[in-house]
């Protein structure tokens, strides 16, 4: 058994804490882990991505193509960029909030229209599931805790081996201390609009 | 005041955590650290770079507690010297580089092999092989083969932290460095790892004179050096009995791949996915300097065909050509050579299997995986922060030279200021390698180049190497203006404190050292300090600068506010920021202010600007360059 998630998004979104959590909770439940990030620089805005195995015997940090059970964007363009990752009967679940780097802010370049994107993810066989992620942080008056909500989300539509305990558990643990309470908000919120979503 | 620099990061764990029995979460750099403190480490002395700098900020957040010695240095030669230094006096000394660093330090390195030590002395370098975030892709494998020393190279996080042990053990058997060798995809790796007990050798540490030994001079260099080869034939020998070092037989061997450091992960991953273990066997190497050449030997009679996968060039790839020459085997060896394995970049499981697949392929086509490739998307550059005083900087220098007629040449250095290269600021010329911006502007200047010469370095840079170049600067006469974008931090890697910030790496106040007197004490007889968020102020500084015949110096001075608001909130301040805002009756949407800094605070919906007031800090520059007065303060 393995199960390998794929996070994208930008720098400043949680991208990485995302990963490190998911991957500190399926420790927790005795599998075992490899995983990489990779940050880029240490300014703000540019790609970031977390990629994590877990499983009973797990090798090398880097996930070969066509092997992820889950991509995660946090971003559009960021999870599109990434459409190979995916198995075939994998899912993405992709925020659908832009972020325009400054190339395209002042008309340089053409961000991809987002129906092409969904494409991307036709061609590949795979499901593609789109949340509005601001909408819903809006709710809960704190921009931060998309990464909460999206990995409740995630425990809700995919067969992630965490239980929803531990993912809670070392939420609690590795958040802010005065942030806990929204985090936890956040995670059920994701989890119950996963739920309820067809 | 706490420890400023200990790992920002909540949850990375307590690098003296006593859970020795449950594996836990470990990151690579974190893994090194702990190794180093198992082997009993004494003194730690690195310099930043992507990606080894975590291994030297972790330790520091626990040094004082262990009792070891932990410093930034201000570059890696003095890094090493330092540890040097320390391992002639008995005690274990470990450098911590990314691999340009070790071009740096290579001047001591390859005369200390000489010396050799007493107490272990371990180089870490972290080699951006893609590269991801460096100048260029380096292997330093080469240079423990220039230097003669061992060379470890551990496949995974756990191997990361164990080998740390051996290399010291290694290094004290031998008397000489060791080169431990890792990747960003161990160093920026997580995985679940077991911990061993911490160790303090409780040394004396002594240094007993012995000049023959100790003072290089060319009789005593000659002698040494038949030590030295010596040593390297002893080494040879722990090669070949390295329990690192290890044959995966499959059942019924149709290749053989043989693979070094990370590139074993990847082999063994890229089998399980396509269902080949029965069918490929591996050699693992680990202690690759020397290498275990009777074991590849023996590898090689029993597969007719061999892949051999490394990062980055193919230097093991020719030594088991050599070996396979030198017995007269004939099995095919395939890699990086013969384009099997492609040419450059990292390695990756589906770059190791399609090898595999392509030489199996031979026998059996029904291996191949189904391409899937993305359609191409548009990069996404990294930009400089909102509010960074680098790009106001920029912004000054591009009106300064426009007003002094164009042309020269802007050389550039490197730091989060390289960005600068980025539309919409391209401001810089060049960027190479540290300190390279104010030689290069000599250079420029001397061949003749028409027009203002001028070279940007920041202050970490600047005390790294750039402080020599400004002295041959002045010494030779080349009249070029020399910016110094003086953000207190070396920024790029991660915000560690330098000389500039005083701070130590362990969180002590020190003394700064003054940037504008080091200038003036170089002989530079213009030197004016200004903030880059004053618009005005910094052009006509810097027009000054241009037109001052000789070497001249502007220090542009601004705290990175990221660093700066993030040490204010950590220390309870509640921040507030001067608020601006776009009066829509004077905007008509021509985009100067993006254009002129880029600034990711600046959004633009339908056509208009609008400043994202969750990003703005409020330093003001976008309302100076706007030309209709259209951004004015929110009151
Ligand atoms: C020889 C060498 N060592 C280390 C690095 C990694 N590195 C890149 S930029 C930088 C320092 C940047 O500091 P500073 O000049 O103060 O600029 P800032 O990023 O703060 O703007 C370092 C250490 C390198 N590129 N080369």
């Amino acid at each position: 058994m393995a199960f390998n998630i794929f996070i994208t998004g930008i720098g400043g979104q949680g991208v990485v804490s995302a990963g490190t959590i998911i991957a500190e909770a399926a420790l927790a439940e005795g599998l075992r882990i490899r995983s990489s990030d990779a940050t880029g620089l240490a300014q703000r805005g540019g790609s970031v991505h977390s990629q994590i195995k877990m499983g009973d015997e797990v090798s090398s940090a880097i996930l070969h193509t066509g092997t992820a059970d889950v991509i995660l964007g946090f971003e559009p363009l960021e999870a599109s960029r990434w459409a190979h990752m995916l198995k075939p009967e994998g899912v993405a679940i992709v925020n659908s909030n832009p972020v325009y780097p400054v190339t395209v802010k002042n008309g340089m370049l053409k961000y991809p229209d987002i129906e092409e994107q969904k494409k991307v993810f036709k061609e590949r066989g795979a499901r593609n599931i789109w949340l509005d992620g601001r909408a819903l942080t809006e709710r809960l008056g704190n921009m931060r805790v998309l990464n909460s909500l999206m990995i409740g989300f995630t425990a809700a539509k995919t067969r992630l081996p965490i239980s929803l305990d531990t993912l809670r558990r070392v939420i609690a643990e590795k958040v802010p201390g005065r942030t806990v309470a929204v985090n936890l908000k956040a995670f059920d919120m994701g989890y119950k609009v996963g739920r309820e979503e067809p | 005041m706490e420890s400023v620099v200990s790992d920002s990061i909540k949850g990375a764990p307590d690098l003296d955590s006593q859970e020795l029995e449950h594996p836990i979460l470990l990151m690579g750099n974190h893994a090194i650290a702990r190794g180093a403190l198992e082997a009993g480490v004494r003194v730690v002395a690195g310099y930043p770079g992507t990606p080894s700098s975590e291994i030297l900020t972790s330790l520091a957040g626990d040094a004082d507690r262990h009792g070891v010695h932990v410093e930034w240095s201000t570059n890696e030669k003095v890094a090493y010297e330092v540890a040097y230094g320390a391992a002639l006096g008995g005690v274990r000394a470990l450098v911590t580089t990314k691999h340009l660093g070790v071009n740096v330090l290579s001047d001591a390195l390859l005369v200390s092999a000489y010396t050799g030590v007493n107490g272990g002395l371990v180089v870490v370098t972290a080699d951006d092989i893609h590269p991801f975030s460096s100048q260029n892709a380096e292997d330093t494998r080469y240079y423990a083969r220039l230097a003669k020393i061992p060379c470890i190279e551990p496949t995974n996080v756990q191997e990361a932290k164990d080998m740390m042990s051996d290399a010291f053990r290694i290094s004290e058997a031998l008397q000489l460095p060791v080169l431990f060798r890792v990747t960003d995809r161990i160093c920026h790796a997580k995985s679940d790892a077991t911990l061993g007990e911490i160790n303090r050798l409780d040394r004396e540490p002594s240094f007993v004179k012995d000049d023959a030994r100790y003072v290089m001079i060319a009789p005593n260099a000659r002698r040494r050096v038949s030590w030295l080869n010596a040593q390297m034939d002893a080494a040879a020998a722990l090669s070949e009995n390295y329990p690192g070092n290890r044959i995966d037989m499959a059942d019924s061997p149709e290749l053989g791949v043989i693979a070094s450091g990370v590139t074993y992960e990847h082999t063994v991953e890229a089998l399980n996915v396509l269902g080949l273990r029965g069918r490929v066997s591996v050699l693992k190497l680990t202690f690759t300097n020397p290498l275990p050449r009777q074991m590849i030997a023996s590898f090689l009679k029993v597969h007719r065909k061999v892949l051999v996968v490394e990062e980055i060039e193919p230097i093991i790839e020719k030594e088991v050509n050599s070996v396979a020459h030198q017995l007269g085997i004939k099995s095919k060896i395939h890699g990086r050579l013969d384009g099997f394995i492609p040419r450059e970049h990292e390695l990756t499981p589906d770059r190791v299997g399609s090898g595999v697949t392509r030489i199996l392929k031979l026998d059996d086509s029904s291996l191949e995986m189904p391409e899937y490739k993305t359609p191409e998307m548009i990069r996404r550059i990294p930009n400089l922060c909102a509010g960074c005083p680098h790009a106001a900087s920029y912004y000054a220098l591009k009106q300064a030279v426009k007003r002094m007629g164009g042309g020269g040449a802007v050389t550039g250095d490197r730091g989060c200021y390289n960005q600068g290269t980025n539309p919409p600021l391209s401001a810089i010329d060049t960027c190479v390698c540290m300190g390279a911006s104010i030689s290069m502007a000599s250079g420029l200047y001397h061949a003749g180049v028409e027009g203002p010469i001028v070279a940007v370095i920041g202050d970490g840079t600047f005390l790294h190497n750039g402080v020599q170049p400004l002295v041959n600067a002045v010494h030779n006469t080349a009249d070029i203006t020399v910016m110094i974008l003086d953000n207190g931090w070396t920024g790029m890697t991660g915000h560690q404190p330098n000389a500039n910030t005083g701070i130590t790496a362990t969180g002590k106040h020190v003394p700064k050292v003054s940037i504008e007197e080091m200038v003036r004490a170089s002989g530079v007889k213009h030197v004016q300090v200004v903030s880059p968020y004053d618009v005005k102020e910094t052009i006509y500084a810097i027009v000054a600068a241009m037109k001052h015949k000789g070497p001249a110096v502007v220090v542009s001075r601004q705290v990175c506010p990221v660093q700066d608001h993030r040490l204010r909130k950590r220390a309870g301040e509640k921040l507030s920021f001067t608020r601006y805002a776009v009066n829509p009756e004077r905007c008509t949407g021509c985009l100067q202010c993006v254009n002129s800094v880029g600034c990711p605070a600046l959004d633009i919906t339908d056509g208009r600007i609008k400043i994202n007031q969750a990003q703005c800090i409020g330093c003001g520059v976008c309302a100076q360059v706007c030309p209709l007065k259209a951004i004015e303060v929110k009151h």
